[in-house]
């Protein structure tokens, strides 16, 4: 089933070469001194109905993404395609009907609701501005997607500070879902949640996409979290884009050094287990002088010279499996192994 | 609960509506003490201003030279001013003046405030910098000079008053205004709400605005004591409300002399009490109004 819907599903988002750039100023005049450049070059493509992971660090410029596609930050370059149609280039009645198709949930279920708005006004609030005028007609949807994300209807007359993280949360999905999107941005959309709590809303969306067929875009820093709910998943770091594949490849047979080391990081629950931990020094550079070259290579225990000059190209280097990096052969080649070069490449390595 | 239950969802008792962070704020507002002290004092002025007509039989500005400097008492309550005035008619007509000027002047740096503030805070950039620079400079500005320099182009009186004080004093609200826009406009809530398409106006009004109202309100509260002092020592100094209408501020100036300070008490004790309370109990409600709806209360 799911090689069909491979072969049906097509692309509904595809983002080329985007760039946002933060602009600096300084003194009277405000001029322009430098960029922090939070997202710089990333393409990739969701397909219709399937869940895409975004990782990386934080500050690695992934919430930015999701901001630029929303239309909530102004895009420096590059270009955001949503069903075939160039989302930049919308405007007035257009770009609402567009606001319409894609949706966000946020990461911090306490500063995403309007603490004076009863929750059914909030959910309502799409669907009013979307031309929806008769109040019976908000209502009944207001109480079928409260009934959806597992809230009781009268919830609706209640104000967002009478619920918890995870209610919360359930309500900042139902306003999503009202609209009837066919793509929702989940930036972070557990991270503030208990561990317990966090599986429920997985759980949820994973309902809710069976049952509406949503495209997700899945913004996060949790690894395990992604490996459950995404269907292919793409590596960020330092508003770069440095792997992506499906999410088996991706887990199983890392190739970038920054993949292997975020995925050697995995807590393992089970105490007898020995692993390596590739523990990466130093800190994530700052996105106003990224580094030269691969901007990895300050940090990447595999480095040669080339890439302290020499920008890797993002390409597919095995069959749907793409990367950045020079040390990873295109189709065929040897997977650069961290644990074999640890003696070699001063490698601090933590038994778990 | 069953199945069958999904046709029963509104049990009577679950229907009841969640309190609003208004709801939850009056609540506590009326069981602040001394908030309620206040607003008590406060309404009682205002009632007395209000229904002064029936509350004395005398003109406050009529003349009566056979009666001069009366002391209290004999059909006289507060006794008589120089030229035979009832204070106590005086006093309670000067409340009209001095609680109208301190609300119409507090209204008009008010809005002054919230619409410079909120411009600033919600466009941001190049705009912005124009006006808080602007806020700046009026903040600079010496508010007895420029006081000074109106009451002798535009002369003296009761409106001047209003319009000087109002303009004058929006700059702090201005400054609160623009501080909470800025963050507020950041918020995860304003940002769901532009993805959904809703417009920068209805953004404002809806999640902007509506957020604010409470800490408008208390310095609003805390603006209108300061603006009824303002009269008073404006008035005082004879810049502000003119004689023959009484203000407690000029009431005040009229009981300068030593003679008066030494001899007559009753002229001068009675207004300085008037606005002594009135200013108190007005910053009496706006500390339970800022108890009220602060955030860390707010559950």
């Amino acid at each position: 089933m799911s090689v069909q819907m491979n072969v049906a599903s097509k692309d509904l988002l595809a983002v080329n070469d985007l760039k946002t750039y933060f602009p600096i100023r300084a003194g009277v005049f405000q001029r322009v001194v430098a960029n922090v450049k939070a997202v710089d070059g990333v393409s990739f493509a969701v397909r219709e109905g399937e869940t895409f992971g975004l990782v990386g660090e934080s500050g690695c410029g992934k919430t930015t993404i999701s901001r630029t596609i929303l239309r909530l930050q102004k895009a420096t370059a590059g270009n955001v395609f949503f069903d075939g149609e160039d989302v930049f280039a919308k405007k007035g009645k257009d770009l609402t009907a567009l606001r319409r198709q894609m949706q966000i949930v946020f990461q911090d279920p306490y500063a995403s609701l309007d603490p004076r708005m009863p929750v059914g006004d909030i959910i309502a609030e799409g669907l009013l501005i979307q031309g929806m005028k008769e109040a019976d007609a908000r209502n009944k949807i207001v109480q079928e997607m409260l009934d959806k994300v597992g809230l009781n209807p009268y919830h609706a007359h209640r104000y967002p500070h009478e619920f918890s993280g995870g209610q919360r949360q359930r309500i900042g999905i139902a306003r999503a879902l009202a609209l009837q999107p066919k793509f929702i941005i989940c930036d972070e959309p557990v991270s503030a949640l208990d561990v317990s709590i966090q599986s429920q809303i997985l759980n949820l969306l994973k309902s809710l996409q069976k049952e509406f067929g949503i495209t997700y875009l899945f913004v996060a820093h949790d690894l395990s979290v992604v490996e459950h709910i995404s269907d292919r998943v793409g590596v960020m770091y330092l508003g770069k884009m440095v792997e992506m594949s499906s999410r088996e490849k991706l887990f199983r047979t890392p190739l970038h050094p920054y993949t292997q080391a975020l995925l050697s990081a995995i807590p393992v629950a089970d105490p007898r287990r020995k692993r390596d931990r590739i523990v990466l020094t130093g800190e994530i550079p700052s996105p106003v002088n990224p580094p030269s070259g691969c901007r990895f290579h300050p940090r990447c225990p595999l480095a040669i010279d080339r890439c302290k000059v020499d920008e890797p190209v993002f390409e597919e280097k095995r069959g749907g499996h793409w990367a950045a990096c020079h040390l990873v052969e295109r189709v065929g080649g040897a997977t650069p192994d961290l644990q074999s070069h640890k003696a070699a490449a001063n490698i601090a390595a933590v038994p778990a | 609960m069953t199945t069958a239950a999904t046709t029963d969802l509104f049990p009577a008792e679950r229907v009841e509506r969640g309190e609003s962070p208004f709801t939850k704020a009056r609540k506590r507002f009326f069981r602040h003490r001394l908030a309620m002290v206040g607003l008590v004092i406060l309404t009682t002025m205002i009632l007395m201003a209000l229904f002064a007509p029936l509350l004395t039989q005398y003109s406050p500005i009529e003349i009566n030279l056979t009666n001069m400097s009366q002391p209290p008492g004999n059909g006289h309550l507060l006794g008589t001013d120089t030229t035979g005035r009832d204070v106590w008619a005086r006093i309670l007509y000067a409340g009209r003046v001095s609680l109208s000027v301190g609300l119409v002047a507090v209204t008009l740096s008010t809005l002054i405030g919230v619409l410079i503030g909120g411009l600033a805070g919600y466009a941001g950039g190049r705009l912005d910098m124009l006006l808080m620079r602007f806020t700046d400079m009026v903040m600079t500005f010496p508010s007895l000079v420029i006081i000074i320099t109106v009451a002798s182009v535009l002369g003296p009186s009761i409106y001047n008053t209003m319009l000087v004080i109002g303009m004058l004093t929006w700059t702090g609200t201005a400054r609160l205004v623009r501080g909470q826009i800025l963050s507020l406009r950041e918020q995860q809530f304003v940002l769901a709400a532009r993805s959904m398409g809703v417009a920068p106006r209805s953004i404002m009004s809806k999640h902007l605005l509506s957020n604010v109202v409470s800490s408008v309100t208390v310095a609003a509260t805390f603006g209108m004591a300061s603006a009824i002092l303002q009269e008073a020592s404006l008035s005082f100094l004879g810049l502000g409300v003119q004689s023959p209408t009484p203000s407690w501020g000029n009431m005040l100036r009229d009981a300068q002399t030593l003679s008066i300070l030494e001899g007559m008490p009753w002229l001068w004790l009675s207004p300085g009490i008037m606005i002594a309370l009135a200013v108190l109990s007005i910053n009496f409600i706006g500390d339970g109004l800022r108890d009220a709806v602060d955030p860390r209360s707010l559950k």
